[in-house]
Parts: structure tokens; C-alpha cells; sequence
């Protein structure tokens, strides 16, 4: 019996995450729709916005449309008035995946007749100028000017710090002593500022209370932390051909590798590595390399105690239910093991 | 199950990104490492990290690749 209530309340929940994908496409269909911009430049933004959707349609966990409106109702109880957030919050999501897509060479298949510079010029549009335009629908619903500013300023400072992140991604493949510490760092100002903002974002919107609105900042930093890793680990064991490996990437799995090994066996990995960058022929004998030195468990620790860390600060925001419950599953799916390990709720 | 309290996740973090003897001493003998490092977990928070860990070293490693095909981003 209690099995059963626990797959209809695991229905129910994935019903709400796809009407919450739909709301907020729907949202951003319409503010996209009627933007004073060429037709050539929308059909741009609409081309990102059906990957984004179909994305979504395969995985509506997507972090940007249910943190801010689940954080925001765990905190009121409602979350509708939070979807010009979430909003907002997925354009960012988009513009900075399509960054990230055009630096790597892994534009996916509805951009090949566009090609990079179009498709940077898309990118730009959905990080720079459209979260604002989706913030400012808030104002039509009374929220006062103060907190507008909080929010604006939230983007701006999230925004920055993904650069940051961004740029140590492109500077460490070039850097001879990378430690895990530069990867956790990086993996922080990635994933871990990203989600932040996702949850700031919904509880800024319901609270000025600020032990609960950080309480919720570190749950998303550290929650982007684990999905981080746990995205770098999949990179590489997930798909035949790792880009990551292709990119010369220095994700934790590598460089807890290298950090494991010396002397002429880490040379060996290194040139290994320098090949791998070159062929995908490469690329099993790394990933024998790194499961030799047990780096896919290390992730697999890193990656659960930010997991763990994320639930405690999510407990001493004391979230009201159902949004408690839908929080804490997004969160379990935050780990590299199979099982739901010993600590699952 | 009730939590790990917060400042041990935090110190057990620092250790296992900057302790090359720790990461170490947690797969070989994760409750010795934690008393040698001074952590003082009540039993419901040691059984939750000697529980992972070792979940984590004995699991083929077939099952820990399985989870990576799940389809999320």
C-alpha cells in the first residue's frame, strides 16, 4: 500500500513538472512572439527554444523551470507568481547552453544551416537582453520596484560568475597542474552558480527573510555542484564518444586521475589524453585508465556529499509541503549510484 | 533517517578534494579514517557515510556506468 502512494504521488509529481515546462514555454512562446525584432532574428530565438523544449519534454526536471517556481511555492505556498522568474531563469539556462554548444562544436542538429555566428548572435539575445524582459511581467502583477532590482541584480551577479566559470572551463585544458580544488571551483561557478540563481531567484520573489532566502542559495549552489559532476562523469562513461575527452576538458574524473598517478604512468595518461583530444579511438582506454584509479567513485563521493549538503540546507529552510517532497526528489536524482543510497528520504 | 549535520559535510568535503591520504583511508577503512581525522558522528550519521562509501566500493562497476545512461541532462 504505501508503495502504491508512493508511485501515485511520483505520478503526480511528474504531471505537475510537465505542466510547469508548459506554462513556461508557453511563456516564453508569447514574450519571444512579441519582441520588435526582425522575423530572421526571432525564428533565431524560436529554434533555441524548441531544443530547449524538447529537451524538456524528455527531461522536465530541468533545474531552471522547477527550482524557482517550487522554491517560491515552498516558501508561499503558491507558485504561479514565480513564472516570470522561471522564465527568466531558463532563458539564461538556454542562452548559456547554446554559449557553451557554440565553444565546444556541439550545436545540435536544428542549427547546422545556421551555423555559429547566428547562432551566437541567438545566445546573446537569450542571455543579455530577454530575462529582463520576462522580469519586468512582474511588474503587471504588483511586485514592487525594490525587489524588481533585487532580481535584476541577481541575474546580473549570476550572470557574471557563470563567466567566470566559463572561463576557467577554456583555461585549465591549457594548464599543467590542474588539482581537484580548480575543478570544484569551477564545477561551482558552472552548475553551482546557475542553480543558485534558480533558487534565489523564487525565494527573493516570496521573502525578504534572508537566513531563508540564503538557506535556499546554498541548497542550489551545492545542488548545481553535484549535477556538475555527475554530468562530467556521463560525459565520459554515459556515450561511446566523450566530448569532454574530444574538447581536451579537465573535468574531476581526469584530473583525480592524474592527481592519483606519477611519474612515467601519469606521462602516459597525459599523452593518452593529448590523443583522446585528437580521436575518439582513444577514448575506451582512457576510461580504463580512469576506472583503474577508481575516479568514477571518487565523482561518485564528491558528487553525494554536495547531494547531502544541498538536503541539509534545504531542511533549515523549512520548505512547506508538496513543495518539500518535489524538492528532495529532484535532489535524489542528483547521484551517480543506481540505487537511492542509505540517506534517501 | 535523520541528517548528517552540516559543518561535518562541509569538513568531510575539504578533506576529500584537498587529503590525498584521506580519500585513500575512506575506501580502505572509512570508520578508522573518520576517528583518526578527529570526526566525532553520532551513529546515525557514521552509518550513512560507512553505508555510501562502501556501497560505492563494492558496487560492480557495471552498476555505478548503468546510472549514467539515466536520461538526464
Amino acid at each position: 500500500m504505501a508503495l502504491t502512494n508512493l508511485g501515485r504521488k511520483t505520478d503526480i509529481d511528474k504531471e505537475r513538472m510537465r505542466e510547469r515546462v508548459d506554462s513556461v514555454f508557453a511563456s516564453l512562446d508569447e514574450l519571444i512572439t512579441a519582441l520588435p525584432v526582425r522575423r530572421g532574428h526571432r525564428k533565431l530565438l524560436q529554434i533555441h527554444l524548441r531544443v530547449g523544449k524538447e529537451r524538456a519534454e524528455v527531461w522536465p526536471e530541468m533545474s531552471s523551470i522547477q527550482l524557482p517556481l517550487l522554491v517560491h511555492a515552498a516558501i508561499t505556498g503558491d507558485e504561479k507568481p514565480a513564472l516570470p522568474v522561471a522564465g527568466a531563469c531558463t532563458l539564461i539556462y538556454l542562452g548559456a547552453d547554446l554559449f557553451d554548444s557554440v565553444l565546444d562544436h556541439e550545436l545540435p542538429p536544428l542549427w547546422d544551416v545556421r551555423g555559429s555566428s547566428q547562432a551566437s548572435l541567438a545566445a546573446t539575445t537569450l542571455l543579455g537582453a530577454l530575462p529582463a524582459f520576462s522580469i519586468a511581467r512582474l511588474r503587471e502583477a504588483g511586485t514592487p520596484p525594490e525587489r524588481l532590482w533585487t532580481l535584476a541584480r541577481l541575474f546580473a551577479d549570476a550572470g557574471l560568475k557563470m563567466g567566470t566559470g566559463q572561463y576557467e572551463d577554456l583555461l585549465l585544458p591549457s594548464l599543467d597542474n590542474v588539482t581537484i580544488e580548480d575543478c570544484r571551483k569551477m564545477a561551482e561557478h558552472k552548475s553551482g552558480v546557475e542553480y543558485a540563481l534558480f533558487a534565489t531567484s523564487g525565494a527573493s520573489l516570496a521573502t525578504e527573510d534572508t537566513i531563508t532566502i540564503d538557506a535556499y542559495t546554498a541548497f542550489g549552489s551545492c545542488f548545481g555542484i553535484a549535477q556538475q559532476l555527475i554530468n562530467d562523469a556521463k560525459d565520459i562513461w554515459g556515450d561511446e564518444c566523450s566530448k569532454d575527452l574530444l574538447n581536451g576538458k579537465r573535468t574531476l574524473p581526469i584530473v583525480h586521475a592524474l592527481s592519483t598517478l606519477h611519474g612515467e604512468r601519469r606521462g602516459r595518461l597525459q599523452k593518452l589524453l593529448a590523443a583522446a583530444h585528437e580521436s575518439t579511438e582513444r577514448h575506451d582506454e582512457v576510461r580504463t585508465w580512469l576506472n583503474a584509479t577508481g575516479s568514477l567513485r571518487y565523482t561518485a563521493l564528491i558528487a553525494w556529499l554536495y547531494q547531502q549538503q544541498a538536503r541539509s540546507h534545504l531542511a533549515k529552510a523549512s520548505p512547506q509541503e508538496p513543495a518539500r517532497r518535489e524538492l528532495n526528489a529532484l535532489l535524489e536524482q542528483a547521484s551517480l549510484l543506481r540505487r537511492a543510497s542509505p540517506s534517501s528520504p | 533517517m535523520e541528517e548528517i549535520r552540516l559543518e561535518a559535510l562541509r569538513a568531510l568535503t575539504i578533506l576529500a578534494v584537498h587529503d590525498e591520504e584521506f580519500r585513500r583511508g575512506m575506501w580502505d577503512d572509512p570508520e578508522g579514517t573518520l576517528t583518526r581525522y578527529g570526526f566525532a558522528l553520532k551513529d546515525q550519521e557514521l552509518e550513512q557515510v560507512r553505508n555510501f562509501v562502501l556501497t560505492v566500493r563494492d558496487s560492480l562497476d557495471e552498476d555505478l556506468f548503468a546510472s549514467l545512461t539515466a536520461a538526464y541532462r
